[in-house]
């Protein structure tokens, strides 16, 4: 059944950052992601999990060429969309690549009726008339349970969970095959989430969609995910199936990670895990093993080299030289 | 003599334009000495409005206490003149850690010079000894190399650095009463994990009694030995945390706790949008209530003890459940 919809190899994207000195020769990089690879599935559901500045985002954005890849390259349902130009972007994939945002209350033009904002891309890439084009958006909204008449209406109207569903109708317009959901409930209520978690997954099944989820809420990735991808300081660390990772973490990362959410079955503070200290810097990340200046079972080797992907199973890989 | 900390009877209310719009209703709610007392809620629910009522820092002239009493040691927090809260009350015993680490300090002046200020103000020391002081509280908050923090501004500190600055400033009064306001909201899970146990040690350490305010249900459940359930202004359920999450009586409790992915193949439970028109003198919770009766939209449910210390406010309880 699978075909691979997106392949992304040893995908790199730095950015230039000034140091403090006035006349500089030596320019700095934030190594946001560096050497990426990747490949999924048509149909599934990939969640993309780590600590904030790892990453995520900028993995996301540069698939969607809202970035200019630094190296690697990029297919889409075969195509090299590496290099591609706008207008060819436009031609070939950005119909069939959508983004859900944040948060909806900054994602929706608060100048814009929601006829407007869910109808542009139509607009941009159909060029349906007007009866037609409002007929198509209160479908969809209907699709994404709000009522018809919410067409004449502004985004102040709405509550946050409600938003968010109009941002996920404006996203699933054009039919797309592949849609990025960048942390689609974190500014909104537990209740409201589950109803958009339900939501998007009802969609999933009638659509056919292939989703990229980002989260910080691992048990939202849990939720939603078939396979796990965790990053850190711009690298995979591991990846494999949902249940695998969740049950069975080998990266200490991830395993702090999962150790460190407060959860329902825990008694007290003390089964709660931290990591020490910060992520560290992108620009200059630690030598070896970039996880070793946290990692709480580092060993002498980690600080000079770097680990190679280990396989575990068929699926499951990770980055370490405990598994080496 | 009642207990150290009790709510009786509060009442809340913000002036609109459309009169008077009831905030809270609260009829009771104690936390002993040195105890954490979690309230949980959604957004909207009036945990903030609870916890500015008992600082005495409502909005004025927005905000109108209707009725009721907030005792602390013996002491009606209510009855208190704004110049007696600010000499004897706010930030001496009783403290507060704001909501968005990344907007309670002010950007324009550096650390040291916010944690000065109020060391100041509060505990009259200039000086060395007030730098000294300084850094104790840098210190007790876990923050390494001190000295060079106190000369750096907000923008340079993780959400991490910055919430323990607060907290800092929070505790450097000696303050025996702490309400911690979602303290983590936006933070990671792995820092999360480093503030909650910092509170957490520091309650120990000072004995402090926490109002510890949250959207989660499992930080509350890590978090505090009580815990109490807000759901428009209204505490519907009460009691040790472990019995209100895991042996959830009302029907809002148990729809919050299964709102919470867990398991794949497990699915998710929740009130869908509005059932039923709301009930104009009934329980808050009736338009959204799966098993709501008739009788609900006729009287507001009042708090009543159920199983031990256990306290619900639904005429239900117990009877059915999801």
């Amino acid at each position: 059944m699978s075909e691979v919809l997106v392949k992304i190899e040893n995908l790199k994207k730095y950015f230039p950052v000034r140091s403090d000195a006035i006349i500089n020769t030596r320019m700095n990089w934030v190594k946001a992601v560096d050497g990426v690879d990747l490949e999924i599935q048509s149909g599934e559901t990939i969640g993309l999990v780590g600590e904030s500045g790892c990453g995520k985002t900028t993995l996301v954005n540069v698939l969607l060429r809202l970035e200019d890849p630094t190296e690697g390259k990029m297919f889409f349902n075969g195509i090299n969309i590496t290099r591609l130009s706008q207008k060819a972007l436009r031609q070939t994939i950005r119909e069939h690549i959508q983004i859900v945002f944040q948060d909806p209350f900054w994602s929706l033009n608060p100048r814009l009726l929601v006829r407007d904002i869910v109808g542009e891309p139509l607009t941009v890439h159909q060029k349906l008339p007007l009866l037609k084009l409002i007929q198509r958006v209160e479908d969809l909204l209907e699709m994404v349970g709000l009522p018809r008449d919410s067409v004449y209406k502004y985004p102040h109207e709405f509550s946050g969970g409600q938003r968010q569903r109009i941002a996920i109708a404006r996203a699933l317009a054009l039919e797309p095959k592949l849609v990025v959901l960048d942390e689609p409930t974190s500014s909104i209520d537990i209740l409201s989430q589950a109803q958009i978690l339900d939501l998007l997954m009802q969609l999933k099944n009638r659509l056919g969609l292939t989703y990229i989820l980002i989260s910080h809420d691992l048990s939202v990735v849990h939720y939603m995910s078939d396979r796990i991808i965790v990053m850190y300081l711009g690298k995979v660390v591991e990846q494999g199936p949902a249940e695998t990772v969740f049950n069975s973490p080998v990266h200490p990362y991830t395993q702090a990670l999962f150790h460190a959410i407060p959860s329902l079955d825990m008694n007290s503070l003390d089964e709660l895990q931290t990591l020490e200290g910060n992520v560290p810097s992108a620009i200059n990340p630690p030598s070896g093993c970039r996880f070793h200046t946290r990692c709480p079972q580092v060993m002498p080797v980690c600080s000079s080299v770097e680990p190679e992907m280990v396989r575990m199973d068929e699926n499951h890989q990770a980055a370490c030289h405990l598994l080496g | 003599m009642g207990k150290y900390f009790e709510i009786k009877n509060l009442a809340v209310g913000f002036k609109t334009f459309e009169g008077i719009r009831p905030v809270l209703n609260i009829e009771s709610l104690s936390i002993n000495r040195g105890e954490t007392y979690g309230v949980v809620g959604e957004s909207g629910a009036g945990k903030t409005v609870l916890a500015l009522t008992i600082l005495g820092l409502l909005p004025k002239p927005a905000g109108i206490v209707h009725s009721g009493e907030i005792w602390f040691d013996g002491q009606d927090l209510l009855k208190k003149t704004e110049q007696e809260l600010y000499e004897n009350y706010r930030g001496k015993r009783l403290t507060m850690i704001f909501q968005d680490p990344m907007s309670t300090l002010n950007p324009v002046f550096t650390v040291g010079q916010q944690i000065e200020r109020v060391v100041q103000k509060q505990q009259n020391l200039k000086g060395e000894m007030c730098t000294k002081r300084v850094l104790e509280l840098l210190d007790v908050v876990q923050l390494p190399d001190a000295r060079s923090m106190l000369k750096k501004y907000p923008h340079e500190l993780s959400g991490g650095q910055r919430q323990r600055i607060i907290i800092a400033i929070a505790l450097s009064c000696g303050a025996e009463f702490l309400i911690a306001d979602e303290p983590t909201r936006n933070l990671d899970v792995t820092i999360q994990a480093g503030i909650l146990k910092l509170i957490g040690e520091l309650q120990k350490e000072f004995k402090m009694s926490v109002l510890f305010i949250a959207n989660n249900v499992g930080l509350v459940n890590v978090f505090c030995k009580n815990a109490g359930i807000l759901y428009r202004g209204k505490l519907v359920e009460d009691g040790p945390s472990a019995q209100v999450i895991h042996e959830a009586k009302h029907p809002y409790t148990q729809t919050l706790i299964s709102a919470i992915p867990r398991l794949k193949s497990e699915k998710l439970k929740f009130a869908s949008i509005v059932i039923k028109p709301e009930a104009e003198q009934g329980c808050p919770y009736y338009s959204r209530c799966i098993i709501a009766e008739e009788g609900c939209a006729r009287q507001v449910p009042m708090l009543e003890t159920i199983n031990g210390a256990q306290k619900v406010a639904c005429f239900l309880a117990g009877r059915r459940s999801l």
